[in-house]
């Protein structure tokens, strides 16, 4: 007792930011087997809480009102979403079987970037790059096509789950988060309380903005590859919305699929190259000029290094599922970091009213 | 087939003690005119803590997140050494935390074994969103309570003004 309270506020802030961070890891860990299918629908949870609490506000009972969104979003959600994951699935082995087309048109487009670049005297290895790019792209355990491929056939394979899921959320979440908090020590319960509804306020905000912010990415992307005349220009505009969650790199690598259906067709044709930048650009010159001022940018108030890094690290151990977290979970940070601090520091409040009487 | 753990699991009935909550709420200025319904919707999302004999329910300088209802048991009220008020079954301490987020700025110390309901801020808000109506009353209830409380305080201080 007498060491805890020789530590400063600081020390005990990060003592106890560090017992957060362990007991989260913890339950990923246990999570592990689950992940997709729960993080897939706590996002529904967010985005059909409204429409839950509005039917609970008309008088149905809350277990009523999940089974009616249960059965809404089997035939609004996961019919067409089902369709469209089939599409994407036998895209991608078509795909797949274009891999030594692409490479041939890939090596044609190297050997002339190589001789135009050999007159301003740059020389590069067309081999070895031609080598990179494919395996980066289409190898068998590869890391692009195949790793996007991998999170929408997780997602695809846990649809059955998620209905189950997301009904429960929807019908016990509640209850099942009040006894939670409930085991907090009675001295913790109120800060538990509170740092409990700024990160859910902060967290389904940010969900929900990111969901509108990449419908709107992926529908423009995907009307812009239709009238550019693409095949599967709605799969192309599915993918480029996937990777725009990826702040910074998502434009970059929502070209890839694009030029590689470009490549995977001899002769190349040039213009559709240049027509799936201007689609990729136009529809991220809508997200970036109107969408995210709009929409998201309230949500994650972060210094783009921090962003930056955070990104690249938990990229680096999660994958795209990691890149696509890495904001949420640095803002959650964040909001818990500082609310600990100004809790065992209570002398910062900048208000100091009464809260008695 | 509707006896199962399972079916009772899934439809289960509200607790009985929800209605006995529900009740000392709508006793309370806070829940004039609310519907009991909705008192009973939000009693369903309240956190009701047990404490012990000289527990501490808050300190000076603690965070401040939403307003406590006695279920059973009392509570003491005090500042240092000077108590300012005893509350029992039925009252209500911490109100102005539903509206601001600002630090206790007393202590408050449960007498016996005692069973505390708390109102939270975010429950308050959330109802101003879903139910504006009963939100607003709510709120109205509130700056009533607490315009009533100013005044008693202007009262005690004019007195002791003169008294000096």
């Amino acid at each position: 007792m007498w060491l805890i309270k020789q530590i400063s506020p600081m020390g005990k802030s990060l003592l106890s930011f560090a017992f957060l961070i362990i007991l989260t890891s913890l339950m990923v860990w246990v999570l592990n087997p689950v992940i997709i299918p729960v993080l897939v629908s706590l996002v529904l949870y967010v985005c059909l809480l409204p429409l839950h609490d509005w039917l609970t506000n008309l008088g149905w009972r809350r277990d009523m009102s999940a089974m009616g969104i249960l059965l809404l979003m089997m035939f609004v959600v996961l019919v067409p979403g089902s369709l469209v994951l089939a599409e994407f699935n036998e895209q991608a082995m078509l795909w797949q079987s274009k891999a030594s087309t692409a490479g041939q048109s890939l090596n044609e487009l190297l050997t002339q970037v190589s001789a135009q670049l050999a007159q301003w005297q740059f020389h590069i290895e067309v081999d070895q790059l031609k080598a990179n790019i494919l395996s980066a792209v289409v190898s068998e355990e590869g890391t692009f096509l195949s790793s996007i491929s991998a999170v929408i056939m997780s997602i695809a394979s846990s649809l059955l789950l998620v209905p189950f899921i997301t009904f429960f959320l929807l019908r016990d979440f509640e209850s099942l988060r009040n006894k939670s908090l409930n085991v907090l020590p009675n001295k913790y319960f109120e800060l538990g309380w509170l740092m409990y509804f700024k990160v859910a306020k902060q967290t389904q905000g940010y969900v929900r903005a990111v969901l509108i912010q990449q419908s709107i990415l992926a529908a423009v992307a995907a009307m812009g590859f239709w009238i550019s005349g693409f095949d599967s220009p709605v799969i192309l505009g599915l993918i480029a919305g996937i990777l725009g969650l990826i702040p910074y790199v998502g434009p970059a690598l929502g070209l890839l699929p694009p030029f590689y259906l470009v490549l995977a067709n001899h002769p190349v044709n040039y213009d559709a190259m240049y027509a799936a930048v201007l689609v990729i650009g136009v529809a991220y010159l809508v997200d970036n000029l109107l969408v995210i001022p709009l929409v998201v940018a309230r949500f994650a108030n972060l210094h783009p290094l921090v962003a930056l890094l955070g990104i690249i690290i938990f990229g680096n151990f999660l994958g795209i599922l990691g890149m696509i977290a890495a904001i949420p979970i640095l803002a959650i940070s964040n909001i818990v970091f500082c609310q600990l601090l100004l809790s065992f520091n209570p002398k910062k409040f900048t208000t100091n009213v009464a809260s008695f009487h | 087939m509707i006896r199962s753990p399972f079916w009772q699991n899934l439809f289960r009935p509200a607790h009985k003690q929800k209605h006995h909550v529900c009740d000392l709420w709508l006793a309370t200025p806070i829940f004039s005119e609310v519907s009991h319904g909705q008192c009973l919707q939000l009693v369903n999302d309240m956190a009701i803590r047990r404490y012990q004999d000289g527990e501490a329910i808050f300190s000076l300088g603690d965070v401040g997140i939403g307003t406590g209802l006695i279920i059973s048991g009392s509570v003491s009220i005090s500042v240092g050494d000077k108590v300012l008020a005893n509350m029992e079954e039925g009252d209500f301490f911490g109100e102005v935390a539903l509206v601001i987020e600002a630090p206790r700025t007393a202590t408050a110390v449960a007498n016996g074994d005692t069973q505390i309901v708390f109102f939270l801020r975010p429950q308050l808000e959330s109802l101003l969103s879903r139910a504006p109506r009963q939100g607003a009353k709510i709120m109205q209830n509130l700056a009533r309570v607490m315009a009533n409380r100013l005044g008693s305080t202007n009262t005690l201080l004019e007195e002791s003004h003169v008294a000096d």
